[in-house]
Formats: C-alpha cells, sequence, structure tokens
C-alpha cells in the first residue's frame, strides 16, 4: 500500500488512522505496520498519553503495534492493557494474545504476574501464550493452577505444560500421554485355509466379479463383530509379489459379520494399481466412498504397505503391514481418543414472551 | 403489486406456521430491537424471491450470555444481517432463513482470537444445515477482518460436508462506532458472504466488494462500500447455495 502521510486537522497521520480506527480496514488480510512517529504516536495511545480526534478500535490497535515491534517498551504497554482491570476482558485477552508474539523475556512475568485472575476467559489466554513463551518458572505456576473446568480447557493447559516441558527440558513429558495420544495396534490374524472357505460360504454379497482366494484370508476380531479381508484369487502364494504389483486388480473384499448373524456383507472394496515404485491402494465403501488410501512400497523383496483412514470414517485408523512372496502381515493401528465428527453446534429455540423489542435471553437448547 | 400474506411466505418460505412472532419468526431476529426500521412488505418481496440461508454461529456464546458474547455482540451480527439484507436487496437477492447456532466456551475454547488457519479448522469442525452458508462469528481475528472461500470466483461449496475446503465465513465482531452505528459490521458481513457466493474484490471502495487496485488479494472496505452492481447479483443468484423463488 502506498504510504500516505497526510496527517489529519489534528496531526495524526491517515496512515495511523487507517490502521487503527474501527471505520475502515482491509478485510481478509488486516496486516497494518505503523513506523517512525506513528508508531511512537500509537504508543502514546495505548498508554492513554495521547487521544487521537478519531475512534480507536482498541483490538486492532493492539494488533497492530504488535505488528510493528516486538520490543520491551511494547511488552511494557501490553502489560499495562492486560493489567487494567477497568478495561474490557475481549481487550485484555487481545492483550495476553499478543504478548506470545514478544520475546520471552519481555512477555513472561507480565502473564504470569496475571495468571490468578479470576477471569476465565482472561485466564485461558494467558495460559495459552505462557505455553508459547513461558520457561520452567511459569511451568512451575501451571502446575500450581488447578484444573480448569471442561475437556477443551483442561487440554490447552496440558499444551501448554507440555510445550514449556519440552523447551526448557526441565520436565520432558510424555507427550502421548498428557496430550491423550492413544493407538491400539491389532493384528489382523491369518485364517486357516478351512476357515477361509467357511467364511467364504457365509458371505451373502456380491464379490464384485472376482473369485476369492480360497486358501488365504485374514480376521480381525473386533468383539461383537469380525473384519474379513479375502484375497482375489489372482493373487496366490509363492507369487504374491508378482501377482499384486502386475496390473490393476480388485485386489480382496473386506467383510463384515456381526457375531449374532450368520451371515457376512462386503464393507470395503479393495483396489490396488501398479505405480513407479510399489502399488497404490485404495479402499473404497460400496457406495464409492473412499474409506482408506495409500501405498505399497518395495522395499527389500518385500512390499511395505502404508494406508491411512481418509473418509468418512469416525475413528482414525491406519494399516501397515509387509508382503513377502509368501507371507502377508497386517496390523491396524486404531485411534483410542474421541472419534472425529463433524459438529453442528447447539440450534436455538427462542420465543418471546413479550412484544417484539423485549430483552432477549440466551439460547435454550431445543429438545 | 401483489398482496403478499405474512401467512402463507412463512409457511412456503420459512416453514414455520401461526402463531408468529413476525420479529423473530419472519425476520429471524431473536435478539431484541436494533436501531433500523424494519419495513414487513420489504421483507417478504425479498425473501420469497432468489435467497440465500445463513448459519450464524457465536463461537464461545453461553446462555444468558454467561460466555464470551455480551447482548450487544448478538445485537451487533442481527443489526449486521440487517444491514446485509438492504445491501443485497440492490440486486434482488434475499436473505431468507437464519439457523442461530453456537459453540459453547467448552468446545470453543483456543478459538477466542483466531487466526487464518484456525478459521479453517472452525469450518472444519463445525456446520450447519447444508441449506445455509456458515457464518462463525468470533471475538477476534488477528490477521484480517474476515475469511471466506471465493474459490477464484467459483464460490464456496454448497455440500459443507466436503472436505479440504474452507466452507464457511469467519469473522469477527467489531468494535462498534461511538455513535452506535453498526451498519459496518453488516458491510463486512455481505462483503464476506459475497466472497461465497462467488464474488471477486471490486476495484471500487464504494462497492461491498471493495477495493484491491493493487491486486495483491487484499480488499479494502469502509463504511461507503454499500453498492452491488448488477453483474454482481448475477452471479451471486447462479450460485448452488441460493434457493429459487418460494
Amino acid at each position: 500500500m502506498a504510504e500516505t502521510k497526510t496527517p489529519n486537522d489534528h496531526g495524526f497521520s491517515r496512515d495511523l488512522e487507517r490502521a487503527i480506527s474501527p471505520r475502515v480496514r482491509q478485510v481478509e488480510a488486516d496486516l497494518p505496520v505503523v513506523r517512525g512517529d506513528d508508531l511512537a504516536t500509537l504508543k502514546k495511545i495505548l498508554r492513554g498519553e495521547a487521544k487521537p480526534p478519531f475512534e480507536v478500535d482498541p483490538k486492532r490497535a493492539i494488533n497492530a503495534l504488535t505488528r510493528s515491534e516486538r520490543s520491551e517498551d511494547v511488552a511494557q504497554i501490553l502489560s499495562a492493557v492486560l493489567s487494567r482491570e477497568q478495561e474490557t476482558t475481549k481487550v485484555r485477552t487481545v492483550a495476553a494474545h499478543n504478548l506470545a508474539m514478544l520475546p520471552p523475556e519481555f512477555a513472561e512475568k507480565p502473564l504470569l504476574r496475571n495468571i490468578a485472575t479470576a477471569d476465565g476467559i482472561l485466564r485461558d489466554e494467558i495460559v495459552t501464550s505462557l505455553g508459547r513463551v513461558g520457561t520452567a518458572e511459569s511451568l512451575k505456576r501451571l502446575e500450581e493452577l488447578p484444573a480448569p473446568p471442561g475437556e477443551a480447557r483442561q487440554r490447552l493447559l496440558v499444551l501448554a505444560k507440555a510445550a514449556i516441558g519440552v523447551r526448557s527440558g526441565m520436565k520432558p513429558p510424555d507427550l502421548g500421554r498428557v496430550l491423550g495420544v492413544r493407538w491400539s495396534d491389532h493384528r489382523l490374524n491369518p485364517l486357516e485355509p478351512g476357515r477361509v472357505r467357511e467364511e467364504l460360504t457365509r458371505l451373502w454379497d456380491s464379490t464384485f466379479g472376482i473369485a476369492l482366494n480360497p486358501e488365504f484370508g485374514f480376521e480381525l476380531d473386533c468383539g461383537n463383530s469380525k473384519n474379513l479381508l479375502f484375497l482375489n484369487a489372482e493373487i496366490k502364494s509363492g507369487n504374491f509379489l508378482a501377482s499384486a504389483a502386475t496390473k490393476p486388480l480388485i485386489a480382496g473384499l473386506v467383510a463384515l459379520r456381526e457375531d449374532d448373524t450368520p451371515h457376512s456383507t462386503v464393507r470395503y472394496v479393495v483396489f490396488t494399481t501398479p505405480a513407479e515404485s510399489g502399488i497404490e491402494i485404495v479402499v473404497t465403501r460400496k457406495n464409492g466412498q473412499v474409506a482408506f488410501a495409500g501405498q505399497a512400497r518395495i522395499e527389500n523383496e518385500a512390499l511395505r504397505i502404508s494406508l491411512r483412514d481418509v473418509g468418512q470414517e469416525r475413528t482414525p485408523t491406519a494399516v501397515e503391514g509387509t508382503v513377502t512372496n509368501d507371507r502377508i502381515d497386517l496390523k491396524l493401528r486404531v485411534w483410542r481418543g474421541a472419534a472425529k465428527s463433524k459438529r453442528p453446534g447447539l440450534p436455538v429455540q427462542v420465543r418471546s414472551a413479550g412484544a417484539a423489542g423485549t430483552l432477549r435471553r440466551g439460547f435454550s437448547r431445543s429438545s | 403489486m401483489a398482496t403478499l400474506s405474512v401467512k402463507s411466505i412463512a409457511a412456503s418460505c420459512l416453514d414455520v406456521d401461526p402463531p408468529l412472532s413476525v420479529r423473530e419468526d419472519v425476520f429471524g431476529y431473536i435478539w431484541g430491537s436494533m436501531n433500523r426500521s424494519l419495513s414487513l412488505r420489504d421483507h417478504l418481496e425479498r425473501i420469497s424471491g432468489a435467497s440465500t440461508n445463513l448459519s450464524i454461529f457465536l463461537v464461545g456464546h453461553e446462555p444468558g450470555f454467561a460466555g464470551w458474547f455480551t447482548q450487544a455482540d448478538a445485537q451487533q451480527i442481527q443489526h449486521a444481517v440487517d444491514v446485509q439484507r438492504e445491501l443485497y436487496a440492490q440486486v434482488g437477492l434475499g436473505v431468507r432463513k437464519l439457523y442461530w447456532r453456537y459453540i459453547p466456551v467448552d468446545e470453543a475454547t483456543g478459538y477466542f482470537a483466531v487466526d487464518s488457519s484456525e478459521a479453517t479448522e472452525l469450518t472444519e469442525d463445525f456446520s450447519g444445515p447444508n441449506d445455509g452458508i456458515d457464518v462463525f462469528y468470533v471475538q477476534d481475528v488477528t490477521d484480517a477482518s474476515g475469511w471466506s472461500n471465493s474459490n477464484n470466483g467459483a464460490g464456496g461449496p454448497c455440500d459443507k460436508d466436503e472436505k479440504g475446503e474452507r466452507t464457511g465465513a469467519v469473522m469477527q465482531i467489531t468494535t462498534p462506532i461511538n455513535d452506535g452505528n453498526n451498519d459496518f459490521a453488516g458491510i463486512l458481513l455481505a462483503h464476506e458472504v459475497g466472497h461465497y457466493l462467488g464474488l471477486l474484490h471490486a476495484g471500487d471502495i464504494t462497492n461491498v466488494m471493495g477495493d484491491d487496485s493493487d491486486g495483491d488479494g487484499i480488499g479494502s472496505i469502509d463504511s461507503t462500500s454499500t453498492n452491488l452492481t448488477a453483474s454482481q447479483g448475477d452471479t451471486m443468484r447462479s450460485h448452488c447455495s441460493v434457493h429459487s423463488d418460494c
């Protein structure tokens, strides 16, 4: 943007006004930076030492200041805003957020001075910022905080402590444990030929036009159900690699059988396509939705299989395995944390009792 | 001019039946009065023609305004919608249904002040009904005023279950100016939803889609950015999320 240093009638530049006014702004990337006299004036405004003739959006002003200079001076201004109890939570929270953009030696102490605030919104942001710039001293203070209510707030605190712990080397955390990273590994068990043939007789579905190998199959026991992997009959023992890597195939079908039913039906169709360094693998639902995708790479006379869920499956799942000419080993890694879903938010059901224009209540959950 | 029946339009366009609160059920304004004069006739005409719906999320709200939003914030959004309706009316596009939603503080924690990547996360994690454009209001966007998906003029997706796209607009509660005029918030809303409906930046600060005369992809708008052209109206009305007459 061209420099437009023309001052307004009161000596404040138009550039500064554009950077901090609530009346005009850039939309998709609002990143104004102020320099020189404008920066000095902006500091005075935020210190309360100067009052411009135009309105100031304090959130924009704080963002612009931090963007313009990352100094101790700026930290002191943000610290003052953060500590100003008569200031709104929103503005104080933006100050706490911006402190994390400054060098830790300037930012940490102001944040720590306010960590005991009773304002939960502000405290969450201070915890977040300390996670980004805090040292061992912050870790100690965060360890003393009681667990906040709610999973999301607890997660913020855990992340902050984990980040500081790693950075400071004071307390290297078990990240998997504290952040709740939990996978469970499940081996796909090879089926004896007799079981394969038995399960094939129970398969009550189209086989998508392929003959299934009656000698090789795999089972994943999921408690009340079983996932059964049947291979294309063209994939034969002693020749697994060549048979899978020479042409596109429907390489197999995954069938699901609930324990309380005598039959299974196809859940997934496994497509393989030879590629330069191995095989591309796509696993679809019967409706065509891609459920898993990945590759099998050739390494030392073996195919290393790596698939990830890419579709609507609510539980993140990975498939890993190795295929040699006469052996197939497959393992499922299943996420043990919360299942993913797209959340709709909470709908509003409002019916006012009085005339239009009466004071509103907050949202209420619909029944 | 044909007689417009509130009951029939409410039933056929808004899926609501008597007893009706005109303000809440027909306009969708649930947050109290505002400094705008409302014309029921104009509104019925607008929403019975080509229209879009909005799913408006208050990110970090709690009943009784016990969360991050104040009543003034909620009224600002409502005011913004009314301004947006007036701006879009210039080109024959209505804003029909408002699905008011909220994300409780506990689920919104970490999204008080968001940047562009967090804005995308919000739209990946949450979505309203597929017949409305999602609009997420947050307290502060640190690197913009708002984000939306213009897809180089193709507009945002209609199937919000599609992955890998920002399926909605994300914008911040703007700081009200001293005379209490929240019209600028409406211009911002109209601008971002305009992107979703396929509009690119205009080279004119008086246009809702603002000025991007240096071509860097960053638009500027101000309180004069209130015009839309007939061509822009054609583009918006042809977007797949716009519903036909009802």
